[in-house]
């Protein structure tokens, strides 16, 4: 169990005033958005506060059948320094394969063989990395063929293979039970909750009968209910709010935060 | 949905804060107002860095020129103001304030400059035949006299503001004050300074916001300050305070010092990205 964090927001530039303003214990920053040596002045004003702020990547692409790209581990761990950050996440998925990139975070299928190669790669990322790295579910529009295992079962398999810490995020969670059918109660027993780092909730939309996480969409309360779920079974140490696009009013936020707080009262 | 300007009779009285800033400062003033009052209304904020992006919020009407910030958005905040000052809808505002009788339009303004030109070649022949003893004395000190009070009679008219648009701008001076953002945006532009303060400043504003706004230098036509509307230049422009062409030095801007001639500073009016 890693140590509280309370509740945060995704730090973006174009909020960086309403995050700096907000109720938040902490705040998570895309990775590949940052350089190590020009942080956004928004963003150090935060840490000499003592905001904990977490990098989060979306181009590690560990599930790829290549190799980690060194130089963007090397990054992820750099800003980890400069931040003084006590671990950082990227996602279950690969984002590229025979040098295109997908722009999107895509699932992998659920094999044996896809998992040595998950864990191959993250046992690569984490010798490299100098703290601890926390994975994270992703929201899937389709699932591939001959999966051996659950959702669930996959993730448990990963910690127990890497001792990775997990990002679990309950909207990715309730779009994956929305569109693909996942047992939410089955995925939320299977999965280690005591390697819990903290959970991401998101708002999306349903577009021709298919939710979409778009975290650009007011967060559903049927999202809120999976964190309910999540929070019957554990205390979680963090839970991030994510927003990137269409931002509405501060007292918006500030009212998906109070919601948030709320639910794990 | 933007609502239109509305030709009516010349006066203030039904004049918009978007309206008054273009009077007082030209299209980058009005562009300036136009933010703000978004911002104001929780439309759109700005970012440390600069960058105004627009608010998720309940559509209301909205100015053309506001409509057209919501549009344009996210961009950088000197962008924006550059942008929307180059606009067709800030086009549309010049119009509508020529239209009462407010603003000069360039072809007034031509006409008057090419009249001072004609009156110095009048000036100049006439020199040039007394010299040649083809026009005594007297005509030529009557041509000279004549010259100076037709250019003086005229000399009004070559302004970029009539008098009444000059008068709303003065009146604009009681109500701009920290209470009144949008007013006081108006009167001195986001680069202006009010109780020796920067409007951004009291604003709130981040530095770094603001120093994306571009201040350019000003052409100081006639060895005096500058100022639109007697309240600093935040938004001149070479197409600011009414004019279009900003090439006469001279020009005036409500208190009578010069703005016209491309210099200015706060967003860089008439510049259009």
């Amino acid at each position: 169990m890693v140590d509280k964090l309370g509740v945060g927001i995704g730090w973006r530039p174009e909020i960086d005033l309403t995050v700096e303003q907000l109720d938040v214990d902490f705040v998570e920053v895309v990775a590949e958005n940052l350089h190590v040596g020009h942080l956004p002045e928004s963003v150090l004003l935060l840490r000499e506060r003592g905001v904990p702020v977490l990098p989060h990547a979306v181009s590690l692409s560990l599930g790829g059948a290549e190799p980690v790209d060194a130089g963007r581990v090397a990054h992820l761990g750099g800003l980890a320094e400069a931040l003084g950050a006590p671990f950082v996440s990227d996602h279950v998925c690969f984002v590229r394969a025979g040098g295109l990139d997908s722009g999107h975070l895509m699932p992998l299928p659920r094999t044996r063989e896809a998992l040595d190669v998950l864990v191959a790669n993250v046992k690569a990322a984490q010798a490299d990395l100098p703290v601890p790295l926390a994975l994270e579910n992703v929201a899937a529009l389709l699932e591939w063929p001959d999966g051996e295992l659950t959702e669930g079962r996959f993730l448990a398999e990963l910690v127990e293979r890497t001792d990775c810490l997990l990002l679990v995020d309950v909207a990715n969670l309730y779009a994956n039970a929305r569109n693909l059918g996942t047992d939410v109660g089955r995925f939320l027993d299977e999965i280690p909750l005591e390697r819990l780092a903290y959970v991401h909730v998101a708002g999306g939309v349903e577009h021709q009968g298919v939710y979409h996480d778009t975290h650009a969409h007011a967060v559903l309360p049927e999202v809120l209910d999976v964190l309910k779920q999540l929070r019957d079974r554990i205390d979680p140490p963090g839970v991030l709010l994510e927003r990137d696009d269409d931002y509405p009013a501060d007292a918006e936020l500030a009212g998906e935060l109070a919601a948030i707080r709320a639910v794990l009262a | 949905m933007a609502t239109s300007w509305t030709p009516t009779s010349a006066g203030s009285a039904e004049l918009q804060p978007e309206e008054l800033g273009f009077l007082a400062g030209g299209p980058g003033r009005a562009a300036e107002v136009a933010i703000v009052t978004l911002v104001e209304a929780g439309a759109v904020r700005i970012s440390r860095n600069g960058v105004v992006s627009p608010v998720r919020t309940q559509h209301r009407p909205w100015t053309p020129l506001e409509a057209y910030v919501l549009r344009a958005a996210p961009r950088s905040l000197g962008d924006l103001v550059s942008t929307v000052a180059g606009s067709t809808q800030a086009e549309s505002l010049r119009q509508s304030l020529i239209g009462r009788g407010l603003v000069r339009s360039v072809g007034q303004r031509n006409a008057v400059r090419w009249a001072r030109r004609l009156l110095v070649v009048a000036v100049i022949a006439a020199v040039l035949l007394s010299m040649g003893d083809l026009l005594s004395f007297g005509y030529v000190v009557a041509t000279v006299v004549s010259a100076i009070v037709l250019s003086l009679l005229v000399g009004r008219a070559g302004r970029p503001l009539t008098g009444s648009g000059r008068a709303a701008v003065r009146r604009l001076d009681r109500v701009a004050t920290t209470s009144n953002r949008p007013a006081l945006v108006a009167y001195y532009g986001l680069l202006g300074k009010v109780e020796g303060h920067l409007v951004w400043e009291t604003l709130g504003m981040a530095p770094t916001a603001a120093a994306t706004l571009k201040r350019r230098p000003r052409r100081n036509n006639n060895g005096g300050s500058a100022s639109c509307g007697g309240g600093g230049c935040g938004s001149c422009s070479s197409r600011s305070c009414g004019s279009a062409s900003g090439s006469d030095g001279g020009s005036s801007c409500g208190s009578g010092s010069s703005c016209g001639g491309g210099g200015g500073c706060g967003g860089g009016g008439g510049g259009g990205d």
